[in-house]
């Protein structure tokens, strides 16, 4: 039975320490750049399984011209580390800055 | 200028409005330009292979966005490029709908530039690969029934 009810999981699901574990690696790695990623699995709005990244960037990372590198760089990494595709999910990246976290106090992005 | 152009502009005008205090109406208007924008590049070029010009405005109206979803989620082109543009494609339609439909998400405006700048970039990746033969065909791709 039990065998039966992982066959069924989504990949993904069966995954979700490795996912953390790369996405820990990656926070850690781009610091003090990203402050904080926050991650889910989720369906989108067509009812594709997803992974749904928030990521908390520096004020200083958030910048301007700054900011397409920045969110590039964190893209690419998560992308390389979690290997969406593979386990059958659909990326989908947001990115606040440190200030407009601290004013909004979401808990959906800590 | 073009259409999808004028767009992207305006989607960054939106943006950029009250600079200290961004009214949520006018960030969700820009995540949902930013989306328009790439939507009309995309079915612009697409549609400029009809020959007919007379017959382009018609034709571009057989474009859906939950198809075109599908074929850039699937888009498995060896051009990193090409393949940048359907992952863009695919992340600002979610975007879109979420800034369209879901009322209870707060925008922010690093999160809108993010998504403008993304449409940009995928803009100026398209540029560079339109007329590569995987281009077009990925632009028959997101109009033409999946084979099953």
């Amino acid at each position: 039975m039990l065998k039966v009810i992982a066959m069924l999981l989504p990949t993904a699901l069966t995954k979700q320490q490795e996912i953390a574990a790369a996405v820990d690696a990656v926070a850690t790695e781009l610091q003090p750049h990203v402050r904080h990623i926050w991650w889910e699995i989720g369906n989108d709005w067509t009812g594709d399984s997803a992974i749904f990244f928030r990521i908390v960037l520096s004020d200083a990372a958030s910048r301007g011209s700054r900011l397409p590198r920045t969110t590039d760089e964190v893209r690419n990494r998560l992308r390389e580390r979690v290997r969406p595709q593979e386990i059958g999910l659909i990326a989908y990246y947001s990115f606040r800055s440190q200030s407009e976290q601290a004013k909004l106090k979401e808990e959906a992005w800590t | 200028m073009a259409y999808h152009d004028d767009l992207l502009d305006q989607a960054l005008h939106l943006a950029r409005r009250d600079p200290k205090r961004p009214k949520q109406a006018n960030l969700r208007r820009a995540i949902s330009t930013a989306y328009y924008a790439l939507f009309h590049l995309l079915i612009a070029d697409a549609v400029a292979y009809w020959k007919l010009e007379r017959q382009r405005s018609s034709f571009a109206r057989v474009f859906e966005h939950k198809k075109m979803k599908g074929a850039c989620k699937n888009c498995n082109a060896p051009n990193g490029d090409l393949r940048a543009v359907a992952e863009s494609f695919v992340e600002l339609q979610q975007s879109r709908h979420l800034a369209d439909y879901d009322n209870s998400r707060v925008w922010t405006k690093v999160e809108v530039m993010a998504h403008i700048n993304r449409a940009g970039a995928a803009f100026q990746k398209w540029k560079h690969v339109k007329d590569r033969t995987d281009a077009q065909d990925f632009l028959l791709s997101l109009f033409v029934p999946e084979r099953r």
